[in-house]
């Protein structure tokens, strides 16, 4: 029982120390505070049937919750994708978002307030998944090589190039909208 | 670096916080902390457990199936019968070997096949083996009136193997590999 509170203790220490950075990511990528909420919800969850490997002294759980949340994250987006829904009405074709609360309004307020950041993600939702992770994870998410690595679960030279490419394709969609 | 790549990473990147809902899922996982732990250790536990039997049953059936596979074997040994041999009587080891070999008293090579030598043993040696052994089976015990061989069975892959068989009197019995 004793060895269950210190776990549980040690499993809201690492949720705390982790949390920020794991929401914010998925928001970057979902530009939706709700989803972004549902999606954080999801992955602390399966942290938690994965709570002792997380919590073991000097494992580092970010990469596991990096990974955990690319593939929510990717995973939405592909039945999106799929359905073709607006994502003007996403959050309500899911079917998830309750009428957003004060906090989450005051969130949107600010993830609005970034404009250029806004621009650069609606143009990489026309990317592949994997592009999209990608450039989040290396621009937005400040992440080594190495770290991506662990995340993506590829070695460090392919995720060089196909970063590279990632960055040619967005720079694409990025000129034609200037072009156009 | 490019100059568009310099260009992303000068993007201000926007950093939300939402304390009140991270403050009530932190309280709805801790409140489900013990019941998902349980679960998942009863799945492990219901995982290794199935592993366990698993493996269990496959060594009791390795047991059980064991002196089937030598009484099924006789004097005339195919490359099929030997690779069967190869896998069932893994367990003959150098010092039952060694133990074999002691018997071969004035053995006379029946048959020069270099897979299988056939090898003629005086039959109050093989009794004397057998009482000494203790681990062979009542059925294996001697009766009068019988010959018995001790075949080297050379595998492919050219280790050595022995079967102890006894030929009945009668001529209607089969042989009967006996260790």
């Amino acid at each position: 029982m004793r060895t269950g509170v210190r776990e549980s203790a040690r499993f809201a220490e690492m949720y705390d120390r982790n949390f920020g950075r794991i929401f914010n990511y998925v928001l970057r990528r979902m530009g939706n505070v709700s989803l972004a909420e549902d999606i954080a919800a999801d992955v602390f969850y399966k942290a938690l049937k994965h709570a002792k490997r997380l919590i073991k002294p000097g494992n580092d759980p970010l990469p596991w919750l990096y990974t955990v949340a690319s593939n929510e994250v990717n995973s939405f987006l592909r039945k999106r994708r799929a359905r073709a829904v607006d994502p003007a009405v996403m959050g309500e074709a899911e079917g998830t978002p309750a009428p957003p609360d004060q906090e989450a309004l005051r969130a949107e307020e600010e993830l609005e307030k970034e404009k250029q950041f806004a621009e650069v993600r609606e143009k990489m939702l026309s990317l592949s998944e994997e592009d999209q992770t990608l450039i989040s994870l290396k621009f937005f998410e400040d992440l080594s090589y190495a770290e991506m690595s662990k995340i993506m679960g590829r070695r460090e030279g392919t995720l060089r190039v196909r970063l590279h490419r990632a960055v040619q394709a967005l720079k694409k969609e990025m000129e034609g909208e200037e072009d156009g | 670096m490019g100059d568009f790549e310099k260009k992303l990473e000068s993007v201000p990147v926007p950093q939300v916080r939402v304390p009140e809902f991270q403050a009530r899922l932190r309280d709805r996982l801790l409140d489900s902390y013990d019941a998902v732990r349980s679960a998942a250790r009863m799945k492990r536990w219901f995982v290794v457990s199935s592993v366990a039997a698993a493996v269990l049953l496959a060594v009791s059936v390795m047991f059980v199936a064991r002196p089937a596979v030598p009484t099924a074997l006789h004097a005339r040994l195919g490359g099929e019968d030997q690779a069967r041999i190869a896998r069932v009587m893994g367990w003959v080891s150098q010092e039952k070997k060694a133990e074999v070999a002691d018997l071969q008293a004035t053995p006379a090579v029946r048959d020069e096949d270099p897979v299988v030598r056939t090898m003629e043993l005086d039959r109050s040696l093989v009794q004397k083996w057998l009482d000494e052994r203790g681990d062979v089976a009542p059925s294996s015990k001697l009766r009068g009136g019988e010959m018995f061989t001790v075949s080297t069975h050379k595998l492919p892959n050219n280790r050595e193997i022995y079967v102890l068989t006894s030929f009945p009197q009668e001529k209607a019995s089969r042989p009967k590999v006996i260790y």
